[in-house]
């Protein structure tokens, strides 16, 4: 990488550390990851973001409950990867495109830090959500609820995105503006396909229910 | 430049091409390694444009993917083939500093560029078109994602070939006075006879309803400028 970060960090070890310098020094801890070759900070984001994703997934599923308790953590858990893994080429491309000197391999770690940093975010809002699935009867409420908070956790892992290209001296241009929306159509289109919030007849049922006791 | 770097650049140039490196171009186009560089790029357009034109033609079936991922790559050279001495020509008039040779490989290194913004690309027109009503949907619904796929391919294709053309800007400005010039009329030329041999390989996207087929019975019949026209007027009345 071209610049410092602005601050530096003794390289973490185990999984609580990891955890503690995504959510307080992402920068620094992607900055690492690159420079040095650590197969193993890179494994943990790894399951940091599969977790996060299956966890959040569990959170939507059980407001359906049945099948969907089990069957949405994979279907999240498809989507969060899927996309990334779908837009990842034209994410390496692009930036050449804009004249950056890059590698797969740098590209891949950017990514890779998004991902576990949107988890990271999923995973802490999952018990609200948790909350929520629990109490409310509104189907419009509830996914309204889990696309803001989905939403939010991707603008933070989106900003951090940003911020190691910009270490690497890429700014901001027509093609990465271009990927951004390519990449908010497949994850879109991954919710629409996918549908992590799958209402089954009995959760209809109870939220007509609901509405006629009011 | 250490030498790992310089094995991968000239093993992968690929990402020294995207980002139209002035002086990799210019090393790129010499004449002493033309021929190397040409196999180089016909080897990316069969991979870049196969995999993006088996994407196109997933939509229908394997058997069209097959045949479309034959057919993307085909077209591209043969636009280059039909257009190769005319684009020399434009480059000559223009008053480039290109020999022949030269011309040609810079123009078949930008459709090695769009071979692989193509291939770049193809995960997500991929996915996109399995996730549309297929062929055999009930009419409307068909029809519908036939319009959407051919609207959206084209796009992709027309502004993936205008940012692979646009790559050359900073070779040709070193090569010539006029290089925006030089390269619009490169874009007309290619685009004009690239649509006419696209429209000769039909089918592409595999219009709902019609036998699949490698090309059609009456593949010469009639030209993409007449039927753009006769849609047109279609439309009007």
């Amino acid at each position: 990488m071209n610049e410092s970060t602005e601050d530096t960090i003794s390289t973490p070890h185990d999984l609580f550390g990891i955890c503690e310098a995504l959510m307080k020094r992402p920068l620094a801890l992607i900055h690492e990851l690159a420079d040095r070759d650590l197969p193993r900070i890179a494994l943990w984001l790894m399951a940091i973001s599969l977790v996060g994703f299956a966890v959040f997934g569990a959170a939507l599923g059980s407001f359906a409950g049945g099948d969907q308790v089990w069957q949405a953590p994979l279907k999240v858990l498809l989507a969060g990867l899927g996309t990334g893994v779908i837009t990842l080429p034209s994410l390496f491309v692009f930036t050449c495109l804009s004249g950056y000197e890059i590698s797969l391999r740098q590209v891949a770690i950017q990514m890779l830090g998004m991902s576990a940093l949107t988890a990271m975010l999923l995973l802490g809002v999952s018990p609200v959500v948790w909350v929520f699935a629990q109490s409310t009867t509104s189907v419009a409420f509830f996914s309204l609820l889990s696309m803001t908070l989905g939403l939010a956790a991707f603008a933070f892992g989106y900003r951090l995105l940003e911020k190691t290209r910009r270490l690497l001296g890429c700014k901001p241009s027509l093609y990465s503006n271009l990927w951004l929306a390519i990449f908010a159509f497949v994850s879109l289109q991954m919710m629409v396909s996918l549908k992590p919030i799958e209402i089954e007849p009995k959760v209809v049922a109870k939220t007509a229910e609901a509405a006629i006791g009011r | 430049m250490n030498p790992i770097r310089s094995l991968s650049t000239s093993l992968f140039p690929w990402p020294s091409l995207a980002r139209g490196d002035k002086n990799f171009l210019a090393d790129w186009i010499a004449e002493d390694t033309v021929q190397q560089r040409l196999a180089f790029c016909l080897a990316s357009i069969f991979i870049g444009g196969g995999c993006y034109g088996a994407a196109i033609g997933a939509w229908h079936s394997l058997e069209m993917a097959a045949y479309v991922a034959i057919k993307l790559p085909l077209i591209i050279v043969v636009t280059f083939g039909l257009n190769g001495l005319i684009n020399g020509m434009i480059a000559t008039l223009v008053g480039a500093d290109l020999s022949l040779r030269q011309t040609w490989l810079s123009i078949l290194s930008a459709f090695s560029i769009f071979s692989l913004v193509l291939l770049s690309l193809s995960p997500v027109t991929l996915y996109f078109t399995l996730n549309l009503p297929g062929p055999d949907a009930p009419p409307p619904a068909a029809a519908k994602a036939h319009q959407l796929l051919l609207i959206g391919h084209v796009i992709v294709l027309g502004l993936s070939g205008i940012a692979a053309m646009q790559r050359l800007w900073r070779l040709l400005i070193s090569k010539t006075e006029r290089p925006f010039f030089l390269i619009a009329l490169w874009i007309f030329s290619n685009g004009f006879v690239g649509a006419q041999i696209a429209y000769l390989f039909r089918p592409i996207f595999g219009t709902p309803g019609l036998k699949i087929a490698f090309l059609r019975p009456d593949a010469f019949d009639g030209n993409f400028y007449e039927s753009l026209l006769w849609a047109m007027e279609h439309c009007l009345k």
